[in-house]
C-alpha cells in the first residue's frame, strides 16, 4: 500500500532552490509513496518544500512526521541543492520502514 | 464558488458594460484591444497563481469569515504573518510579469475600510461595518477584482475642497433619499479600472466641517450607470498597436494602464455606502489606505527591479562586459538598493499591529519610509541600468527593419554584440530595459501611492523627535529644570 505524503510548497517569492522541480523529481525517483497536496487527504507524512530556510510554508501543527526542506537545508540541517533529493528520499523510506525523523 | 482562473476573469470582463474612452473612440472591446490586452493579462497572472502549488501559498488564504480558500487579494489581514505574505506575494508576481498587476489597490482599500468602519461604528453608532464585511464577503464569493478610488483631480492644491471654484474637483454627495446617496466629480489615475468589476471610491485628504459632503466612502460597479473611464496615455503607448519586440514587455504591458474616472451623478444603494458626511474620519481612512499601500512598494518594485537587474545583468553579457568591475559594482549597487526597498517592506510588515477591529495594520512610519525610498532608489537603479545597457537602446530600430529583408542584415550586423548571443537577443533586452525604465514607468514610482511629500508629512508626524531630544540631552548631560 503506497504511502501518502501531503506536500506543501512556499509561495516561491525569491527561492534559493528550484522547488517545484525538486518535488517532481522526488515524485519519480521515491517510489511505494503517492504525492497529493496538503489538505487533500490525512497523509502518512508530509513534506514541506519552502524556497529559503525562512521556511514560510503555511500548515498546522500536526503529529503526523513532516521532512523540511527550506532552501538549502533538510530539517535544518545545511546540504548541497544537488543533494536535496537523495537526502529526502532516504527520509521517506526510513520513515515508512518505521524509523522517526 | 471556487476562485476564477485568469481564463474565468477574462471572460467575466467580457459580460461586464464598463464605458471607456482612448484616444476620442469609446472601446467597444476592451478585452481583445490591445490597448489594454496587455494590462488584462498582468491581472489574469494573479487569478491563475491562486490554482498554482508553486505560488498559492502565498496568493490564496483561508477567509476569516468562511474558512474558505480566498485570493489573498480579497482577504482582510489577520495577523503580521499576512502582512508579510502580501509583501511576498507581490514581489513574486512582479518578478513574473515585470510590471504592475493592479488589484492591490482595492486589497488595501477593503483593509483600510475594515478597521475605519469598525472605529466609526464604535464611535458614532453607525453601521457601516456589516455593511463593508458584506461587501468583502461578496468579493470574496465572486473572486472579483476591485479598484480602490481615493485620488481627486484635486485642482487648486491651495484650496479645501469646497473652496474649489468648481464642486467636482473632489467627488462630493449631491443628494441623500432613502434609498441611497447621489455622487458626482471624478477619481484620476486609477489604476486597473478599467478591468476591475468593482471601485470602492474614498476621500483623498481629512476633512473639515466645511468639507462634509465630500466625506463620502462606497463601493459601485465600474459598469454602473454615470460611470466612464478615460484611459491615460503612456510613454511608447502606440507600440502596443503595432508589432511586439519594440514593447519589451509585450505581454504584460508598462505600469497598470490607468483612467481618469468620471462620475456623473452616480447613485449608490445605502448597503454599499461605508462613509457619509463623517468627515472626523476621513483623515484616518486616508492615512491607513496610503500606509497599506505604500507597505507594497518593496514588494511590487522589488520583482520589477529584480527583472531589470536582470536584463541588465544579461545585456552586459551580450555586450562582453559583465566581467568589467565597475559594471559587476554597480549591478551589486542594484541589488543593494532593492533588498533595502524589500526590507522596508517586510519591516513594516513585521511591526504591524493588532487593530480594534482584529484586523492588522503596518507600523506607519516604516510603510511611508519604504515609498519615500523607491521614490529615489527606483530611479538610481534604472539609471544604472542604462549605465550598463549603453546608449544603443535610446537609438536602436524598430523591429520592422530588423525584420525588414533588404536593410534587417545591417540591423542584425551592427547591433549584435558578443558573436555567440544571437542580435534580436539584445535586441529584445534592449527593449525590455527602455520600457522598464523610463517614462511612465518611473513617474507611477514616484507618486503611486502618495507624492514624496506626502510621504515626509507622514514621516514627521511619526518621528517621535521630543523623544528623541530627551535621549541626546541625557547622553549630553543635560539638566533641564523640570517646568
Amino acid at each position: 500500500m503506497p504511502w501518502v505524503v501531503g506536500f506543501k510548497l512556499c509561495g516561491n517569492c525569491n527561492p534559493h532552490i528550484e522547488g517545484k522541480g525538486l518535488l517532481e523529481d522526488i515524485r519519480n525517483k521515491a517510489s511505494g509513496f503517492r504525492f497529493m497536496p496538503l489538505g487533500k487527504e490525512t497523509p502518512d507524512a508530509i513534506l514541506v518544500i519552502s524556497g529559503c530556510p525562512v521556511d514560510c510554508a503555511t500548515r498546522e501543527p500536526t503529529d503526523v512526521p513532516v521532512i523540511v526542506v527550506a532552501g538549502e537545508t533538510v530539517d535544518s540541517v545545511p546540504c548541497r541543492e544537488r543533494d536535496l533529493l537523495d537526502l529526502v528520499v532516504k527520509k521517506l523510506e526510513a520513515l515508512k520502514g518505521g524509523a522517526k525523523v | 464558488m471556487a476562485m476564477k482562473t485568469g481564463q474565468d476573469y477574462i471572460e467575466s470582463l467580457r459580460k461586464l458594460k464598463v464605458k471607456v474612452y482612448a484616444f476620442g473612440q469609446e472601446i467597444e472591446n476592451i478585452v481583445d484591444h490591445p490597448l489594454f490586452r496587455p494590462h488584462i493579462n498582468a491581472a489574469a497572472v494573479t487569478y491563475d497563481m491562486a490554482h498554482d502549488p508553486e505560488f498559492e501559498d502565498l496568493v490564496s488564504v483561508n477567509s476569516h469569515f468562511t474558512g474558505e480558500k480566498i485570493s489573498r487579494f480579497t482577504h482582510i489581514h489577520h495577523s503580521t504573518e499576512d502582512l508579510v505574505k502580501k509583501v511576498k506575494m507581490l514581489r513574486m508576481i512582479a518578478q513574473r510579469t515585470g510590471t504592475c498587476f493592479q488589484r492591490c489597490v482595492g486589497f488595501d482599500a477593503i483593509n483600510a475600510l475594515y478597521s475605519t468602519t469598525f472605529d466609526m461604528d464604535q464611535k458614532l453608532g453607525t453601521t457601516y461595518h456589516q455593511r463593508l464585511c458584506d461587501f468583502v464577503k461578496y468579493l470574496q464569493a465572486n473572486d472579483l477584482m476591485a479598484a480602490g478610488s481615493m485620488t481627486d483631480p484635486k485642482g487648486d492644491r491651495s484650496l479645501r475642497p469646497s473652496q474649489q471654484a468648481d464642486p467636482d474637483l473632489y467627488v462630493h454627495i449631491v443628494e441623500k433619499n432613502d434609498q441611497g446617496i447621489v455622487i458626482r466629480g471624478a477619481k484620476a489615475h486609477q489604476t486597473g479600472i478599467v478591468n476591475s468589476h468593482e471601485m470602492i471610491i474614498m476621500p483623498t485628504t481629512a476633512l473639515g466641517e466645511d468639507d462634509k459632503a465630500y466625506a463620502v466612502a462606497c463601493a459601485l460597479p465600474t459598469d454602473a450607470p454615470g460611470v466612464f473611464h478615460i484611459f491615460g496615455r503612456q510613454t511608447n503607448d502606440d507600440r502596443k498597436l503595432q508589432g511586439e519586440m519594440d514593447q519589451g514587455n509585450a505581454k504584460y504591458g508598462i505600469v497598470g494602464g490607468e483612467a481618469l474616472t468620471v462620475l456623473e451623478d452616480v447613485f449608490v444603494p445605502w448597503e454599499r455606502v461605508f462613509m457619509c458626511e463623517e468627515y472626523d474620519f476621513a483623515g484616518t481612512l486616508v492615512e491607513r489606505f496610503a500606509s497599506y499601500h505604500r507597505q507594497n512598494y518593496g514588494g511590487c518594485k522589488g520583482g520589477v527591479s529584480d527583472v531589470i537587474i536582470g536584463a541588465t545583468t544579461a545585456i552586459a553579457e551580450y555586450n562582453g562586459a559583465a566581467k568589467a568591475s565597475h559594471v559587476r559594482d554597480k549591478i551589486v549597487e542594484m541589488v543593494h538598493l532593492t533588498e533595502t526597498l524589500y526590507a522596508g517592506s517586510i519591516a513594516c510588515s513585521s511591526e504591524g499591529h493588532k487593530t480594534p477591529s482584529g484586523a492588522y495594520f503596518v507600523d506607519p512610519l516604516l510603510a511611508n519610509t519604504v515609498k519615500q525610498n523607491i521614490t529615489r532608489f527606483i530611479y538610481e537603479i534604472c539609471r544604472l541600468s542604462h549605465d550598463i545597457a549603453g546608449g544603443f537602446i535610446a537609438t536602436l530600430p524598430s523591429e520592422t527593419d530588423l525584420k525588414d529583408e533588404k536593410i534587417g542584415k545591417y540591423v542584425d550586423k551592427y547591433f549584435r554584440g558578443v558573436a555567440s548571443v544571437p542580435t534580436e537577443h539584445r535586441f529584445r533586452i534592449a527593449r525590455l530595459i527602455e520600457n522598464m525604465t523610463g517614462g511612465t514607468a518611473l513617474a507611477e514610482s514616484m507618486h503611486g501611492a502618495g507624492s514624496p511629500q506626502a510621504q515626509r508629512v507622514m514621516i514627521l508626524r511619526q518621528a517621535n523627535l521630543e523623544h528623541k531630544k530627551r535621549l541626546a540631552k541625557k547622553l549630553a548631560g543635560i539638566v533641564e529644570e523640570k517646568k
